[in-house]
């Protein structure tokens, strides 16, 4: 049975959709209008496909008032709860990641986005976890820096393992 | 020459001690850098440039075509097993494939793909050896009209992926028309949707996008649903292929072979038209059981066609370098930098002034294919038993994994930035139920698309009839209108009869 | 991994960039001042693009002259634009360097907000190799034999012959501006998203001409399947010496190749400068350097610094003209 009245969820997801259709409208105006030849402009593509979100939103926001869709989803009605600790765990280790890898370099960063993953889904043996990560994320490192000429962010860890190994020529 | 007196002047050359050596140690590194995230075989064959001093032409180019075919078939391997494709023609195995290793069939999903990339190899290689100058002459017929008319007909694929809702379906192909218009437009220059940022004027990857929604997306849903304390032990399964699933590859593989190798002829086909196309005709095809499996429990047919017709498209890309001296991939640009450090110049006359090592060129994508296949099907077993660490390191290393493959290159902090807001919307579309992949196909079908039509238009002055007066852009149209209204009149046809 | 490529000719390990042996004992032995630790390589494109080859080819040189590891560091986007101006906001410490082409000063003024000055941004150290210009081509069936016969077919025609064009500011566009502004006709751009599609439809007469690279063209040139009606360098090149350049045709002064040089931040000491620039004067002296350059149709320059900023200077301003003229044709 859908239930009568409106879905709050579904509801937003219609609206977001029209903000994306707007949003791309508007960009597409400010798309300079071209002294280079052109049958078709730059604009033409933008603006079918801003219209064509609008419409998309449109439908999806009259079925969110008419109760939405959620509801005949099967894997919504017998999710388990949600779960914000370990999402917000997860989050997290995606930022740390964000902030860190410029000025600490990939393999800090990295490590540090692993451990708190990890937490997230339950592991409690951070200490092992960072062990493990660091470890890891070196090897990648050297393996990506010597082996393939590709530098993944060196930072403050990667250049003390390289002075300390530069000390002794192999 | 004709190309039975070539190959067998090119096995002769390529069966020597060393020549084989070359190949085995190009095999090995090929397969390894397809499994490494963001590392292809272009980049890796622009390392190995320098041994281009030291080396017999002969033996480099042994080398090249090892790690050339070597990262075709490692290429699945993470799309399979993480869900993270590495390059844009992995994207739709990804598509079945994961779901085959999260049901406990990654065994005979990886198998496939090996055994589906052998037979790729092998056809794309006889097409090279036997048909390559004909089809180029036949590729090169085909101009901006008919390329914009093949993407109409690949749209038609997106029926497939769309899910339970036509308008949630519709609305992820729109998010990625989207996404695919970010970035400079190429007719005037001028930039489109990138509000300022100018990491943003190249446009946004595909592969990135892919990872972001498939990997990331995913992970993000599983901590959202997380229950403490439960922990799901994944099955390995069986590794090989079952009599059933050999029944069932064998004709995805031959199809998706025989699709793929022309797209890759064509200068401006690609590698991702075909595999959508397969998936899409091996979704129809496939019996009613087997259908149920397909967005569920991940069907064997979704993954051997595809895979198949990635591999056969790579190979295909081979002979317009060859025969005609243009790179259409990256890949091929660098090996054709290659052969101009040996003062080489490939094009037409390549295969009479350079007979000799064209044809051991040839004769070692034959033995490189074998021993892959062999290498390959080993290390099934070894691969799928990753799916064996536990979940929340499994699921810490794709995020690292997912990192490496977008930073790595780019070292550009915009795109993680990408990667991750793009991974939150991709949470919520797999809470609200809209179907992923379309937005894939959206983001590679609408820049082409778009690009061949204004070509076209430009080049006929404005004329827009030239889509249908030109017979192969109108034939290719009829053909997509047919796979559009052709199923439906079909039905109606049954339900009357 | 290691174990197999420790089979392997040196060559393929030389790149290897830290060559941890290196790294130890020469930077000592050089004693105090610059440089005293690795330096970085910025190449605003992605590995394995032009740049990055070439870099990779005079790097070894100039890793074991200076002795100091060198490490390449890609960041591709917007044509260059990102990596570039993010190393004009670097401290011109001498420990960051700027690898690029031509289109250093080309693409900016197809930008509105390029992010940095290719002039003033920069402290221009030397143009370290060059190619020998593009070929203009036409398809067979293009009833002109020669610059001459284009132009009067371009006149009679006014915006019907279509060129190929790889991209705004690349090597394919600037020429055919250029041509354009130089002698006062209207010829048809068509874009493409690299080379090969473009060579195709000029292979199968759907366009009429196209600034190609001498190295993709020669084939097809001797061939017959394209004819070669000019060249954009200042010398003749010998894989197609029959062909004249575009000056030898009437018009002086024309002349477009592609380049590839090297900067540090604005600010940076002049004595560093020069260091780097006798470095890489040395580098491309090496015979395995200029056999690689060589092959690769390219010939290896070193132009002093004080040159090489007039350089930069002189081709940054005919950039801006083509942009401009560009920038105000009016819509048909």
């Amino acid at each position: 049975m859908p239930p009568s009245r409106l879905s709050g969820p579904d509801l937003a997801v219609g609206l977001c959709v029209l903000l994306l259709g707007a949003v791309v409208l508007w960009q597409a105006t400010a798309i300079p209008d071209s002294p280079i030849y052109a049958q078709v402009g730059p604009k033409a593509v933008p603006y079918a496909v801003g219209a064509g979100l609008l419409a998309l939103g449109a439908g999806l926001t009259l079925s969110g008032l008419r109760g939405g869709w959620s509801w005949t989803l099967e894997e919504v009605r017998e999710a388990p709860p949600r779960n914000l600790r370990a999402f917000l765990l997860l989050l997290a280790g995606l930022l740390v990641n964000l902030v860190l890898i410029v000025p600490l370099g990939f393999s800090l960063a990295a490590a540090g986005q692993f451990v708190l993953v990890a937490a997230a889904f339950g592991s409690r043996r951070t200490l092992r976890d960072a062990g493990l990560a660091l470890v890891l994320c070196l090897a990648v490192w050297f393996g990506f820096v010597e082996l393939l000429g590709v530098n993944i962010g060196a930072g403050l860890l990667e250049e003390a393992v390289l002075l300390a190994l530069g000390q002794e020529p192999a | 020459m004709d190309a039975i007196a070539g190959l067998s002047l090119g096995f002769s050359h390529a069966l020597t001690l060393t020549n084989l050596g070359w190949a085995l140690l190009g095999c090995f590194l090929g397969t390894a850098v397809g499994v490494l995230p963001g590392i292809g075989p272009a980049l890796t064959i622009a390392l190995l440039l320098p041994i281009t001093f030291q080396v017999p032409a002969t033996g480099a180019f042994i080398l090249f075509c090892g790690v050339f075919y070597g990262a075709m078939y490692g290429g699945s391997t993470t799309s399979i097993l993480l869900n993270t494709p590495g390059e844009s023609g992995s994207i739709i195995t990804a598509l079945e494939g994961a779901k085959m290793a999260r049901s406990g069939r990654a065994g005979p999903a990886l198998a496939t793909a090996a055994i589906g990339s052998f037979v790729a190899g092998t056809i794309g290689t006889l097409g090279i050896s036997f048909l390559g100058p004909v089809v180029v002459d036949v590729a090169l017929m085909l101009g901006p009209a008919e390329y914009c008319a093949l993407m109409v007909l690949c749209f038609v694929t997106v029926s497939a992926v769309l899910g339970g809702s036509a308008l949630r379906g519709l609305t992820s192909l729109f998010l990625g028309l989207v996404l695919g218009l970010v970035g400079i437009d190429l007719q005037t220059g001028q930039p489109r949707l990138t509000f300022g940022i100018p990491e943003l004027l190249d446009g946004v990857n595909v592969v990135l996008v892919a990872v972001a929604l498939f990997a990331v997306g995913e992970t993000l849903h599983l901590a959202w649903r997380h229950v403490e304390g439960r922990q799901e032990v994944r099955q390995v399964g069986r590794l090989m292929l079952s009599r059933a699933d050999l029944r069932r590859s064998v004709g995805p593989w031959f199809r998706g072979s025989l699709l793929g190798f022309p797209f890759g002829v064509m200068p401006a086909g690609g590698t991702e038209m075909p595999t959508m196309l397969s998936y899409y005709a091996e979704r129809k095809l496939a019996s009613p059981e087997a259908q149920k499996e397909f967005g569920t429990t991940g069907a064997i047919e979704g993954v051997a066609g595809p895979e198949a017709a990635n591999n056969a498209a790579a190979a295909g890309i081979l002979v317009p370098m060859l025969t005609l001296g243009l790179p259409t991939s990256a890949t091929a640009a660098i090996m054709l930098s290659a052969f101009q450090s040996y003062g080489i110049n490939p094009g037409p006359l390549l295969f009479e002034q350079q007979a000799d090592l064209v044809w051991t060129l040839i004769a070692s994508l034959y033995v490189a294919n074998l021993m892959l296949v062999v290498l390959n099907l080993p290390l099934v077993g070894l691969w799928a038993r990753i799916l064996t660490v536990p979940q929340p390191q499994l699921y810490a290393g794709i995020l690292v994994f997912a990192t490496i493959g977008t930073y790595g290159i780019s070292n550009s902090v915009t795109d993680l930035v990408l990667l991750y807001g793009i991974g939150l919307v991709g949470m919520l579309m797999r809470r609200f139920d809209f179907p992923t992949a379309p937005v894939v196909i959206g983001m590679i079908l609408g820049p082409m698309a778009e690009q061949a039509m204004r070509q076209a238009l430009t080049i006929s002055q404005g004329d827009w009839t030239v889509f249908v007066t030109r017979p192969g852009s109108l034939a290719i149209l009829l053909l997509a209108l047919a796979a559009l209204a052709g199923p439906r009149l079909y039905a109606a046809w049954a339900r009357r009869g | 991994m290691a174990q197999v490529l420790a089979g392997v000719p040196r060559g393929m390990r030389r790149r290897g960039l830290l060559g941890l042996a290196a790294l130890g004992g020469t930077a000592q032995a050089q004693g105090a001042g610059w440089p005293t630790r690795p330096i970085r390589v910025v190449v605003p494109s992605p590995p394995g693009g032009p740049p990055d080859l070439i870099l990779r080819v005079i790097a070894p040189r100039l890793q074991s002259l200076l002795g100091q590891p060198i490490l390449t560091e890609n960041r591709a986007g917007g044509g260059g634009l990102v990596g570039t101006a993010y190393v004009a906001r670097l401290p011109a410490d001498g420990y960051t360097w700027l690898f690029t082409t031509a289109s250093h000063v080309n693409i900016p003024p197809f930008n509105d907000n390029a992010g940095y000055d290719p002039v003033r941004d920069f402290a221009h150290v030397t143009l370290a190799a060059q190619n020998f210009g593009q070929a203009l081509v036409v398809h067979p069936a293009l009833p002109a034999q020669d610059l001459a016969g284009l132009l009067a077919l371009a006149r009679q025609r006014p915006g019907q012959l279509t060129y190929v064009n790889a991209g705004n500011g690349t090597a394919s566009h600037i020429p055919a501006e250029l041509l354009q502004a130089m002698t006062g006709t209207d010829l048809l751009s068509v874009p493409y998203r690299g080379v090969a599609e473009g060579m195709t439809d000029l292979l199968a007469g759907r366009v009429d001409l196209f600034f190609v690279g001498t190295q993709i063209a020669v084939q097809h040139v001797q061939e017959g399947r394209l004819r070669a009606l000019a060249l954009t360098g200042a010398r003749r090149w010998r894989g197609l010496p029959a062909v004249p350049t575009m000056a030898e045709q009437g018009l002086p002064g024309f002349e477009v190749v592609n380049w590839f040089g090297l900067w540090l931040p604005a600010g940076a000491p002049l004595g560093m400068v020069q260091q780097i620039h006798a470095a890489v004067a040395q580098a491309v002296e090496d015979p395995e350097v200029r056999r690689q350059f060589d092959a690769q149709g390219l010939e290896g320059v070193a132009m002093p610094p004080g040159r090489f900023a007039d350089f930069v200077a002189a081709q940054a301003r005919i950039a801006q003209d083509i942009a401009r003229r560009v920038g105000t044709k009016p819509v048909p």
